[in-house]
C-alpha cells in the first residue's frame, strides 16, 4: 500500500518577468497594476509591492485542471467553465436535489472541478469549501514595475487614410498604458487531498470510491505542475510571463496533521519549516530548486493516495 | 481560570469582514474576534472527528470562554478593488459585480488566549486548536504554530469589553462574541432551529503609539 497524503502545501519564491497577471483595473486608458502594502518580515519596514490575488491563482489552477480533464467527469457548468459551477446545473433543472446532503453528493459525484475547487448552491443553500486554497502571492521587495505606452490603430484604417484628413487619422489612433512587472513572488498554497469526495453536509461520508478520489488528486497535482511551468492569467495574450525560476518546499503530511505554512517572504522560511517538520511526526519536506525540479518533486506525490479518514460515524 | 495560548501565523494576507458592514464594501477587522476563534474550534472538531456531536461537545466548553489577543507591533490594511459574483436580486443565479475588500498584513505572529472557567476541559481541544486551517475568508490561510496551556492570566493581552469601559484614545473595533444563552443549534448552519440572537457585540481597543499613516489604498498602524 502506498503512502497516504493528508495535506500538501507548496511554499516558494517564483521569479516571473515581464508579466501582468493581476491588475487593479482601468482608470481611463491606463491599466493600474495591483499594489499592496506589506511589512517586510526581514527588515520590519512597511513597503509597497506587487500582489497577485489568491482568487487569480486559484482561477489559473482550475483552468489547468479543466484543460487536463477528459471532460466526461465535469458537470455541465464546468464543461464550459461556467463560474457558477454546480449551482448552474440545478438552476437549469438538470438536477433537483431536495436536501443539502443530496445536493453536495450529486455535485461531488459528477464533477472533478466542483469537488476540488468548491462551489456554492442557492437552493438548497449549501457551500462546499475548496480543497485547494491560495493566499495572495506577494512581491518580495523589490518588484520592478514599468508602465508602457502603446498606440493602437483602428481596423480598416489604411483604407480610410486615403480619403480622410490627417487630423482624422490622429483621432483614430488610441494611446493606452499597460503595466509589466518583474520580480520574485512569495507563493502560498494548501491542498487537502483528505477532503476530496468528502460530503461535508454529512461530515462523515465520502461520496464515491477510492479510484475516483485518486484520479482527482492526481489531476489537481498535475494542474499545479502546469501552473508554475506556464502561469496564465490576465493579459497573457501579450504579456505571457517569462517563467525564470521557482524554488521552495513542498510539505506534506501522511497523518491527519496540518502541514506547516510559513510565509516565503521570510528569508529563513525553509529552515523554519524543516525545524517544525522535525518535531512533528508524519510531516515530510521536499525541497525544490527550479521549475523542472518542482515538476519532478510534485511527480513523486502522484503515486501516493489521498488520505481517507475513518470516521466510524455517530454513535 | 485555565488559559490556552495559540501562536498564529498568517503566511499571506488575512481578511475578515467587520460585523454588520456590507459585503460590497468589506472593511477588515485587523484582529481576530472571539466568535471567529470559537467557531473555528467547533468547526475543526467536527471536521477532524466527522461527528457533529463532537462539535457540540466542544461548543459547550468554548462558548463562554474569555478571548484575549496580543497583536504584532505593525499592521497594514490594504483596500483592494475586486470583481466578484453576487446573487441576483429576486431571481435565481449570480451576476458579475465588483466590490472592495480589505486585506491585512501583520508584522509578526499573533497570540490568542482563551480562558476557561469550566473544569474537565477535553484534552482534544489542543489538537483541534492546532488543526485550525482558516480564520476569515478562505484565502486567509493560517498556521497555528503552537497551542499550549499556560498558568498565568495573560497580562499584556487585549480583551474586548463594553463601550463604556474602553481606554481613551484607542481605535475601537466592534467584534462578535457568543451571547450568554447561545445554543449549538443557533450556530449550526445546517440546523433548522436557528432562531434568536446567538451573538452579541463587544468592542476591542487598539492602542497606537502614533497616528496611523495612510496612502491611497492602505493604512498603517503602529501599536504601542
Ligand atoms: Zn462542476
Amino acid at each position: 500500500m502506498s503512502e497516504k497524503v493528508f495535506e500538501i502545501a507548496i511554499l516558494g519564491r517564483a521569479l516571473w518577468e515581464l508579466h501582468s497577471l493581476n491588475n487593479e483595473g482601468n482608470v481611463g486608458n491606463v491599466v493600474e497594476p495591483r499594489s499592496v502594502k506589506i511589512i517586510d518580515p526581514n527588515t520590519g519596514e512597511a513597503v509597497t509591492t506587487d500582489g497577485i490575488s489568491g482568487e487569480m491563482l486559484k482561477h489559473i489552477h482550475s483552468e489547468f485542471m479543466w484543460l487536463l480533464d477528459g471532460k466526461e467527469n465535469l458537470c455541465d457548468a464546468c464543461k464550459v467553465l461556467q463560474p457558477e459551477r454546480f449551482n448552474y446545473v440545478i438552476k437549469i433543472g438538470k438536477e433537483k436535489p431536495s436536501t443539502v446532503e443530496e445536493a453536495v453528493k450529486k455535485a461531488l459525484e459528477s464533477c472533478d472541478i466542483c469537488d476540488v475547487h468548491g462551489f456554492m448552491i442557492e437552493k438548497p443553500t449549501v457551500a462546499r469549501k475548496s480543497t485547494i486554497e491560495f493566499g495572495w502571492a506577494l512581491g518580495i521587495p523589490e518588484v520592478y514595475r514599468d508602465i508602457h505606452l502603446h498606440a493602437r490603430h483602428a481596423l480598416g484604417e489604411k483604407e480610410k487614410k486615403k480619403n480622410d484628413e490627417e487630423s482624422e487619422e490622429i483621432r483614430s489612433q488610441m494611446i493606452y498604458h499597460r503595466p509589466t512587472r518583474t520580480g520574485k513572488y512569495a507563493i502560498v498554497t494548501v491542498f487537502q487531498p483528505w477532503r476530496i469526495g468528502l460530503n461535508e453536509a454529512r461530515q462523515d461520508v465520502y461520496s464515491y470510491d477510492g479510484e475516483r478520489r485518486k484520479e482527482r488528486y492526481q489531476l489537481a497535482l498535475k494542474a499545479y505542475q502546469l501552473m508554475f511551468t506556464r502561469p496564465e492569467g490576465a493579459m497573457t495574450t501579450t504579456r505571457l510571463p517569462h517563467v525564470v525560476d521557482f524554488e521552495g518546499v513542498i510539505v506534506y503530511s501522511t497523518k491527519p496533521v496540518p502541514v506547516p505554512v510559513i510565509s516565503p517572504l521570510k528569508e529563513d522560511y525553509k529552515a523554519e519549516i524543516k525545524k517544525i517538520a522535525e518535531t512533528i511526526e508524519g510531516i515530510e519536506v521536499l525541497e525544490f530548486k527550479g521549475v523542472a525540479d518542482f515538476v519532478e518533486k510534485i511527480g513523486t506525490l502522484l503515486s501516493k493516495e489521498p488520505y481517507e479518514m475513518n470516521f466510524g460515524g455517530e454513535k | 481560570m485555565k488559559w490556552m495560548r495559540l501562536r498564529i501565523h498568517f503566511p499571506s494576507f488575512y481578511s475578515y469582514r467587520i460585523p454588520e458592514y456590507s459585503s460590497q464594501y468589506a472593511l477588515a477587522l485587523p484582529l481576530i474576534a472571539p466568535s471567529t476563534i470559537k467557531l473555528a474550534l467547533v468547526a475543526t472538531a467536527i471536521r477532524m472527528s466527522g461527528k457533529v456531536s463532537e462539535g457540540k461537545r466542544i461548543f459547550e466548553y468554548v462558548k463562554d470562554a474569555k478571548v484575549g489577543i496580543k497583536l504584532p507591533k505593525i499592521i497594514v490594511v490594504n483596500s483592494v478593488f475586486i470583481k466578484r459574483l453576487k446573487k441576483k436580486k429576486d431571481q435565481p443565479g449570480f451576476q458579475p459585480s465588483f466590490g472592495v475588500r480589505e486585506y491585512v498584513h501583520f508584522s509578526g505572529d499573533l497570540e490568542v488566549y482563551l480562558g476557561f472557567s469550566k473544569i474537565g476541559i477535553p484534552k482534544e481541544l489542543i489538537t483541534y486548536a492546532q488543526s485550525i486551517r482558516y480564520l476569515g475568508t478562505s484565502d486567509s490561510i493560517v498556521y497555528v504554530k503552537s497551542a499550549e496551556w499556560i498558568d498565568k492570566e495573560p497580562a499584556d493581552a487585549v480583551f474586548p469589553s463594553e463601550l463604556s469601559k474602553l481606554p481613551e484614545g484607542a481605535i475601537i473595533y466592534p467584534v462578535k462574541d457568543f451571547a450568554k444563552k447561545v445554543t449549538f443549534e443557533q450556530i449550526n448552519p445546517y440546523s433548522s432551529k436557528k432562531a434568536g440572537k446567538p451573538y452579541e457585540t463587544k468592542y476591542c481597543p487598539i492602542l497606537l503609539s502614533k497616528r496611523p499613516k495612510e496612502g491611497k489604498n492602505w493604512k498603517l498602524f503602529v501599536l504601542s
